[in-house]
């Protein structure tokens, strides 16, 4: 029997290949049930307007179980949007990937909410303790208690 | 977390009657036995597997005598003395209620005398759970794997799984003692919770308090919350998944509201017919399994 994180991710990776991706979000590569990249843009007026950024997925054999370790691309010149809920690092503070994650969500849905985060931003900033968040910071985001304090994101 | 809630949880599921000033003064005593159980769960749960095995309520007593915690020693004594003597301890994850329940439900399918009618039973059951999912909008891709591994659970009380004989109360253990395992009886039981709660509104929309803050939520907002893991269940949410999954469940309630019997809350008040009732046992912020 395959784990229930490669039969469900399985059939995400199939639903994507069949009916595509939600507009401004583009499968980069998912070659295993490991790691999986997207390209993420917000489409319409928007602080990030024409920029584009890559969001990296990692998945544990708990998923979707547990959630997926999710953060932005920052090598070979990419970079994380500047945001107030994105450290420099890539790690992105959102309660829906930390204690409000449920298996309701898709790979898909967390893209998509990520994207609505970048379009509702009025100011580009990073988080206040970027500096120090980015020092310390685990490899793995999950492993970073984040204190969801803003509702809005 | 599953060691948070709070007297007012207590009083909300057990004692629906006034609340008089006399009571608040007990309510004072209360707090100071609160936490001392918490204490003692926290003490004896620290690394154990997600479901123990079968041990003697005196041992459960003990503990608390250790503790000088005498109301709970007197309830304790009650139900021994009224033929509950053994119980299962479940981990205190913030799912022990729907591990114990699932546990001991799938307990009860095993020991039916009519097992064969019992699991065609439960799987039309099932089949109806699915129908709900699908009724309140969650996606077949999110439930499906859930709902057949679930499937394929219930026909293993009767037939053969994969090489292996059919499930036995031992087999049953391990199953429910592996996370993979034991969590996807759990996401499955939360899903359903919530989609019941979704289809049913009227009932529950004036008691879906938030546990920490009290404060009352969005139906959206506490099924969201129903649905992650390590999420404590009120009343609300056994009242949704009992009646979904027509199952019986009578829940012992400690903490010194009873004078003189233990307080069991029946979850139906009528029970459905087919199955004996699960028996829990509550101490504030935690349900094990309560065994005759």
């Amino acid at each position: 029997m395959a784990s229930i994180a490669a039969r469900r991710l399985g059939k995400e990776l199939k639903e994507i290949h069949s009916e595509g991706c939600p507009v401004g979000i583009n499968l980069v590569k998912a070659d295993d049930f490991e790691t999986w990249w997207f390209t993420i843009e917000v489409m319409g007026e928007s602080e990030y307007k024409g920029e584009v950024y890559t969001l990296q997925f990692r998945f544990d054999g708990q998923y979707p179980i547990s959630s997926p370790a999710v953060q932005f691309v920052i090598t070979d010149g990419r970079q994380a949007p500047i945001h107030p809920h994105v450290y420099s690092n890539g790690h992105i503070c959102a309660s829906i990937l930390g204690n409000e994650w449920s298996p309701v969500l898709s790979v898909t849905a967390v893209c998509v909410t990520l994207q609505s985060m970048l379009a509702s931003c009025k100011k580009k900033e990073r988080p206040a303790d970027n500096d120090r968040y980015v020092r310390h910071a685990p490899d793995n985001p999950k492993k970073t208690q984040f204190h969801y304090d803003d509702d809005t994101v | 977390m599953s060691q948070s809630g709070n007297t007012a949880d207590v009083n909300q599921a057990t004692a629906p009657e006034e609340h008089s000033l006399k009571d608040d003064l007990k309510d004072l005593q209360f707090s100071e036995v609160y936490d001392l159980n918490q204490r003692t769960i926290e003490d004896t749960y620290a690394d154990g597997p997600l479901i123990q095995d079968v041990a003697p309520l005196s041992l459960l007593r003990s503990e608390y005598e250790a503790n000088d915690n005498h109301v709970f020693v007197k309830e304790i004594d009650w139900l021994i003395n009224n033929g509950y003597h053994d119980f299962r301890r479940v981990k205190g994850d913030g799912d022990c209620f729907y591990r114990a329940i699932g546990f001991a439900f799938f307990t009860r399918l095993i020991q039916n005398p009519d097992k064969d009618l019992a699991v065609v039973t439960t799987l039309s059951t099932l089949m109806a759970t699915a129908n709900l999912l699908e009724e309140t909008g969650i996606e077949k891709l999110v439930y499906e794997d859930f709902y057949t591994e679930m499937e394929a659970l219930i026909r293993w009380v009767v037939v053969p799984r994969e090489g292996k004989s059919i499930l036995t109360i031992d087999g049953l253990l391990e199953y429910f003692r592996d996370p993979e395992g034991s969590n996807v009886v759990v996401v499955y039981l939360r899903l359903v919770t919530a989609s019941y709660i979704k289809a049913h509104v009227e009932d529950f929309e004036n008691f879906l308090f938030h546990p920490e803050t009290r404060e009352l939520m969005s139906v959206p907002d506490y099924c969201n919350r129903v649905m992650g893991l390590g999420k404590e269940a009120d009343h609300v949410e056994i009242m949704a998944l009992c009646d979904a999954f027509r199952w019986n469940v009578e829940v012992a309630y400690l903490g010194g509201h009873s004078k003189d019997a233990i307080n069991f809350v029946k979850i139906p008040d009528a029970p459905y017919p087919g199955f004996d009732p699960v028996f829990l046992l509550y101490r504030p912020g935690h349900y094990d399994i309560l065994l005759k």
